[in-house]
């Protein structure tokens, strides 16, 4: 019988045993990639029966049933690795409007652009020199300077290879407070070291400052259902900045299964901020991972927005491990349907005056459901660490249903930690007061949705950003937001 | 700075050698002559239990049923705690004091009746000062219920449960196992099995209790554990405060105490359930101590039910109780206040479940930890709103004080809301005591011991305010003493 194991043996097969399909070429980092992705395999089908079977207590994604529901082994395996890059549309744009952005295009898992250039700046070659450089890790020659930039990001991904969970049934104080790489997080890794067509390398050298905003843009798309895996290795170093913005994307009507991954470092002072949008079909799943490492006085910045997707999937790991590392992790979820979204967010503190902010707020309608799962852990050198988690969601229907998880494991005397979590309703007085004053009950929900959504929305550093997330957010409540809507169906004709 | 701080740690370790010195005041032994069951569990001692109880058939099976639940499940490891594993088959499960249990005052031992006059119990009715109808329960059995014929005018039963077993099988066959099903949970399936004695407590329909209610747990008998059993049940319209206390012997061993409280709250009823545990929590390097694995819920059957527990944690080596609460009548209402102080090598993971079924039911949940030494303290709760639970309400509040750099604090809430018209709020804060608040009273000359345990009692104070009256001062001693030698 086909289960999930055997559906990514057949994947495997399928690309002739090569494990990474797209990646052809014998030169560059190629040894070390397919040795890790053929490592990664390998500890895919090493683990227990069990986790492959959807009817099992845990499901390969780590998430008990009721959230793996329909993602189970009988959604999976009638999934298909889509073509290798052989969809690429040529003429494709989605543009931030009235914003000057720069732009990559990734399709389906497959950076667009010319081979072995950097896509900043098309007539360079892709070096990790003097100036920044966005490419593929395939295009990238393997000489010594660029093995030693890039060593960091291999010696955690082989770390997280060869981490092994634990199965004892006692464990000691010391194994809960040395923090460091979750074995649980690591083994989610896995399938996508293991698959991704490719990486996509993002640097900036030493202090400059990109004024740009850059704008990923992960287009999936298939008719049929697909496995697609994206990878995203970014490096900044001393004193480096840049805005990101990350979109997944997909036709309203697209079936993919969009599993990403996310690995960045912040050397010492460089400073970054992400936005992550998500506005996917309802039959689209998204499983999203971002691990970051943060050094001295690094500064890092998030937003999650999750405006649409069937079943959407955040997890994320920030490292704060030299002292003066800052972390902001902002999310907004609006879900309605049956859509949902679990953000599952872990925040080490290693070093001494860290500090780090979460705040997620989601609105749930119709049948959707959200999960929240906050971590805090606070190192016991990791003095004077300030810590804050909030999660605040609004039910505005019968059936929507909120789950939170606000954990804190403190093992630090001087530190300020606290958290919160509330579940409630729109404000009935204020909605009287609006509509006493002749503004319909449905747009003065809305008002007040957005006004909601608006603390999110302001903390975005960059005005134009801010404008466009403000009017996306605002067609997702009056219902005008379909998946895509400002990507895709602004594209050439054929492409959707 | 240097010298300073070096001058600091000094001083604390002076302080931290005091603390040795002041022993755990209630870790006497006393030599009374016991009748125990050799060592080990299988089903030929749970029917020895069940016989030398006298029980009628009905409670064997009960037993058995359990016991067969128990083998085939396996010890919870989810505790965010550390223990070495426990040999089930290297504990008494049967210890008795060797006196005649239901006999008048004569008849009870010299020694017993000494024992829990030391520890501040009198048993002796005719002392009567502030009137507390107290059950002592020494190992398996209880020695002494106080004020039953007074109280048994008014239609309240207030006896040992083996008494009940044999006297009122109707409540016990109906109620025993409702609220904590043996199959609950891995201790709650051994209690069930093995279980010797505990209070049982029946307020019929509008009646009051007139006094509190008490029930005091010794362990005394080595290598043996504790695993009493208690049944609360409030009629329609009844009302009943119930204490709880419980010390141990100093012993290098650790003692296994797994307990299962179950309370029923019928409609218009109250039950205030007040806790001061302080079991002995084994010495300043974390050896011996009570292992304390204990089942406690309530449920608010009847609309417009209450129950209310309230904890004080000073004692045991390990704590692992969630005193829970099902709503289910409309307009019931859950109450958990609680204390956890855990000092030295001490673990605690406590906290309540509270699940909202009916319409319009509330909950509260306040929780204080501190920890300090190189202690482990940790809040788990779980606050679940059902579909139907229309307009339940819940506030949490868990904070945490931590005192020295060797210690943890943790935070593990879960809360689910399936209903679109429930108002959650959840707040947690952890931090430690203020230098500025230590500041303050140390320049109005009060050391600095005195000032923490100030500070405390302060933080404490929402809690401490729920307990009755006897209790508070207690607790409040019990706060101080506790702490005493953390202070960093």
């Amino acid at each position: 019988m086909q289960n999930v194991k055997t559906t990514i043996q057949n994947w495997v097969k399928e690309a002739g045993g090569q494990v990474c399909a797209c990646r052809n070429r014998k030169q560059g980092f190629d040894a070390e990639v397919n040795a890790l992705a053929a490592r990664a395999l390998e500890n895919i089908l090493a683990l227990p029966e069990s986790r492959f079977d959807a009817a099992g207590a845990n499901g390969l994604f780590g998430e008990k049933v009721s959230l793996w529901g329909e993602v189970g082994a009988r959604d999976f395996v009638e999934r298909k690795r889509p073509q290798a890059c052989s969809g690429l549309p040529r003429d494709f744009c989605c543009d931030i409007e009235r914003l000057d952005v720069q732009q990559v295009l990734v399709y389906n898992g497959c950076v667009a652009g010319a081979r072995g250039k950097n896509l900043l700046y098309p007539e360079m070659a892709a070096e990790l020199g003097d100036k920044p450089c966005v490419c593929r890790l395939s295009d990238l020659e393997a000489t010594p300077s660029h093995r030693i930039k890039l060593a960091p990001f291999f010696e955690a991904a082989e770390k997280g290879l060869r981490a092994e969970k634990k199965h004892v049934s006692v464990r000691s104080t010391a194994d809960f407070a040395q923090g460091g790489p979750d074995p649980a997080r690591e083994e989610q890794k896995w399938l996508n070291r293991a698959l991704s067509e490719d990486t996509l390398l993002i640097y900036l050298p030493e202090g400059c400052r990109l004024e740009k905003p850059l704008q990923i843009v992960s287009l999936n798309h298939s008719e049929k259902p697909v496995f697609v895996a994206t990878h995203c290795w970014i490096l900044l170093e001393k004193g480096a900045s840049m805005h990101l913005v990350q979109c997944t994307d997909s036709h309203p009507q697209a079936e993919v299964f969009a599993d990403g991954l996310v690995e960045m470092r912040l050397a010492d002072g460089a400073e970054l901020e992400y936005i992550r949008m998500q506005n996917v079909g309802d039959r689209c799943k998204v499983f999203h991972q971002l691990d970051a490492h943060l050094e001295k006085a690094s500064r890092l910045v998030t937003h999650l927005m999750t405006l649409n997707g069937g079943l959407t999937q955040n997890k994320m790991e920030i490292n704060l491990t030299e002292p003066e590392a800052y972390a902001d992790v902002f999310g907004l979820y609006l879900q309605d349907k049956k859509q949902q979204v679990n953000n599952d967010i872990k925040i080490n503190h290693i070093a001494p005056r860290t500090h780090s902010r979460e705040l997620f707020k989601g609105v749930l309608d119709d049948s959707a459901s959200s999960y929240f799962k906050g971590h805090v852990f606070v190192h016991p050198q990791a003095l004077q660490t300030e810590a804050y988690q909030n999660n605040r969601n609004l039910l505005v229907s019968a059936k929507a249903q909120a789950n939170a998880k606000p954990y804190l494991e403190i093992y630090a005397d001087d530190v300020q930690c606290n958290h919160g979590v509330t579940v409630g309703q729109l404000d009935e007085d204020a909605l009287f007061y609006m509509r006493c004053r002749g503004i319909p009950t449905e747009a003065a929900r809305r008002l007040l949705m957005r006004a909601y959504a608006d603390e999110i929305l302001k903390e975005v550093g960059v005005e134009a950003l801010r404008g466009w997330l403000d009017s996306l957010v605002r067609k997702r409540f009056s219902g005008q937001l379909q998946a895509c809507q400002d990507c895709v169906l602004s594209c050439p004709d054929g492409m959707c | 700075m240097q010298a300073k701080s070096v001058k600091k740690q000094k001083e604390q370790d002076e302080i931290l050698k005091d603390i040795t010195r002041n022993d755990y005041e209630w870790g006497f032994e006393t030599a009374v002559a016991t009748h125990a069951l050799k060592k080990g569990l299988n089903e030929e001692v749970v029917r020895e239990i069940s016989r030398l109880k006298g029980e009628p058939d009905y409670m064997l099976d009960f037993r058995l049923k359990a016991f067969r639940q128990w083998q085939k499940m396996k010890e919870p490891t989810w505790g965010h705690f550390e223990h070495a594993p426990i040999d089930f088959q290297d504990i008494v499960y049967y210890a008795a004091p060797e006196t005649a249990s239901d006999n008048p005052l004569d008849n009870i031992d010299p020694e017993l009746l000494e024992t829990f006059k030391k520890l501040g119990i009198e048993l002796d009715e005719s002392k009567e000062l502030p009137k507390v109808a107290v059950d002592a329960i020494m190992d398996s059995v209880s020695v002494k219920t106080m004020y039953s014929e007074e109280l048994a005018k008014q239609g309240i039963i207030f006896c040992s449960i083996s008494e009940a077993i044999k006297n009122h099988p109707d409540l016990i066959q109906q109620y025993l196992g409702s609220v904590v099903p043996s199959g609950d949970n891995y201790y709650s399936a051994l209690n069930a099995a093995v279980f010797s004695d505990g209070s049982f407590v029946y307020i019929p329909k509008g009646v009051r209790c007139p006094m509190e209610l008490s029930s005091y747990f010794r362990i005394n008998a080595k290598e043996s554990g504790q695993f009493e059993r208690t049944l609360i049940i409030a009629d329609e319209g009844a009302y009943v405060s119930y204490m709880e206390g419980c010390t141990a012997p100093m012993r290098d061993k650790n003692q296994l105490h797994a307990a299962v409280v179950e309370i029923v709250v019928l409609k218009d009823a109250e039950v205030k359930y007040s806790t001061v545990q302080n079991w002995y929590p084994g010495d300043k390097e974390g050896r011996g101590g009570i292992y304390n694995f204990v089942t406690k819920r309530g449920i608010c059957k009847g609309s417009r039910a209450k129950l209310s527990w309230t904890q004080v944690e000073t004692g045991s080596a390990i704590t692992w109780k969630y005193p829970s609460i099902i709503l289910k009548g409309d307009h019931s209402t859950g109450e958990f206040y609680s204390v956890a102080v855990t000092n030295h090598r001490q673990q605690a993971d406590t906290g309540t479940k509270m699940i909202h079924i009916g319409q319009n039911t509330s909950s509260t949940i306040v929780s204080k930890g501190v920890s300090a030494g190189e202690s482990q303290n940790s809040y788990r709760g779980l606050v679940k709103v059902m579909p139907n639970a229309t307009g339940a309400r819940n506030f949490s509040r868990c904070d945490s004080l931590l005192m020295g750099n060797r210690c943890g604090a943790h935070t593990w809430p879960d809360m689910q809301c399936q209903n679109d018209s429930a108002v959650i709020e959840h707040e947690a804060t952890t931090s430690r005591i203020s230098e500025e608040k230590l500041f303050y009273c140390r320049q109005r000359g009060l050391s600095e011991e005195s000032a923490v345990s100030l500070i405390v009692n302060g933080y404490a104070k929402d809690v401490l305010n729920q307990l009755p009256m006897e209790f508070a001062a207690e607790a409040q001693k019990l706060l101080s003493v506790s702490l005493e030698g953390s202070v960093g």
